[in-house]
């Protein structure tokens, strides 16, 4: 039977512009909320920079990582946007 | 609960489809029957709905396969009711619609084949695949992860003899998944903004590392992608 919990993760959208990755458990949030309760803002950085490295490896060209839901937000999941470095910057 | 906005989008070509052509019951569904997103009406099970409609495809396919008459492309049952329209979205997806006895064949169809661009654009690409590859049961799931982690952690024992934890020909420590994240945050606390970054660079390297690592084993591009999931689940607590 299907449960939507046993989602873990998947890649909402993807081009080589934009890539949006979702986490519904991501161990990172649980930490943060475990040890230093809810936050005001997306904190998982670790996660952020871990999926920006992945892909960055990937697909051969400097990506960047912004966590726009997070679980340690109060969010019901981890959302990350990640761009190729010179379209956050430009 | 928040749906996802994928679950939310799937639902909205679903309801286009039911205000458009008459249809009151559509669902999405993987061809192994299980049910992705669904927009009932509440005295339809949408879970047995998914398996019988699923299973009503498998045997078309079967009987067309036996008689080796091409490739099904929709089925189509008439009750006295009711009609049952199913038809592929996707190598792994159906879509499924239920509609009144006297709605119009010709539109259902017409707005099911809009349906199915809608919904095939979520996974053209294999790396958008990835997210069916884990719509399955915990069991089967947790399986699909261990069997991919097999492969790039098939270096036996994990401990040597001198009970140093050896992995990839690097001595490595043992620390909680639990603690981890919450014991680096504490350690840097003291950097102030600059946490962010040192946290950031921290996971890039980890995660550029991995799929190094990944490449290096002979695992396509394409594939990376369940093993990050599955990593995630490795270090999760589920």
């Amino acid at each position: 039977m299907l449960v939507s919990w046993t989602f873990l993760g998947y890649v909402e959208s993807f081009s080589e512009e934009e890539v949006k990755v979702i986490l519904l458990n991501n161990f990172e949030a649980e930490s943060i909320l475990e040890h230093f309760g809810k936050q005001n803002e997306p904190s998982c950085h670790i996660t952020r920079g871990a999926l920006a490295g992945n892909l960055s490896m990937i697909l051969g060209k400097d990506f960047v990582g912004k966590e726009v839901k997070c679980i340690a937000k109060g969010d019901n999941y981890c959302m990350f946007i990640l761009k190729p470095k010179k379209r956050w910057l430009g | 609960m928040d749906e996802t906005p994928l679950k939310e989008a799937l639902k909205e070509a679903l309801s286009g489809l039911n205000r458009s052509s008459g249809v009151y019951a559509s669902a999405i569904v993987s061809r192994d029957g299980l049910l992705i997103a669904s927009m009932m009406p509440e005295d339809v099970d949408a879970e047995t709905f998914a398996a019988m409609t699923a299973t009503m495809t498998g045997a078309a396919e079967t009987a067309f396969s036996e008689l080796k008459k091409g490739i099904t492309e929709r089925v189509i049952v008439e009750g006295t009711q009711a009609k049952i329209i199913t038809t592929g979205a996707g190598e792994k997806a159906l879509l499924v619609a239920m509609s009144d006895s006297k709605a119009t064949l010709g539109l259902i169809l017409l707005e099911m084949k809009k349906a199915v661009e809608k919904i095939k654009k979520f996974w053209v690409h294999r790396l958008e695949v990835a997210f069916l590859d884990v719509l399955k049961d915990k069991d089967e799931l947790v399986n699909f992860y261990k069997k991919l982690l097999e492969k790039i952690t098939a270096e036996p024992p994990i401990v040597d003899k001198d009970g140093k934890i050896i992995r990839f020909g690097e001595r490595c420590v043992l620390m909680s998944s639990r603690y981890w994240p919450a014991s680096l945050i504490e350690v840097v606390r003291g950097l102030g903004p600059v946490i962010k970054t040192f946290l950031y660079n921290f996971g890039y390297r980890c995660g550029r590392d991995a799929v190094k690592r990944y490449l290096s084993l002979g695992i396509p591009k394409e594939e990376i992608v369940n093993y990050v999931f599955a990593g995630c689940w490795y270090l999760g607590r589920f």
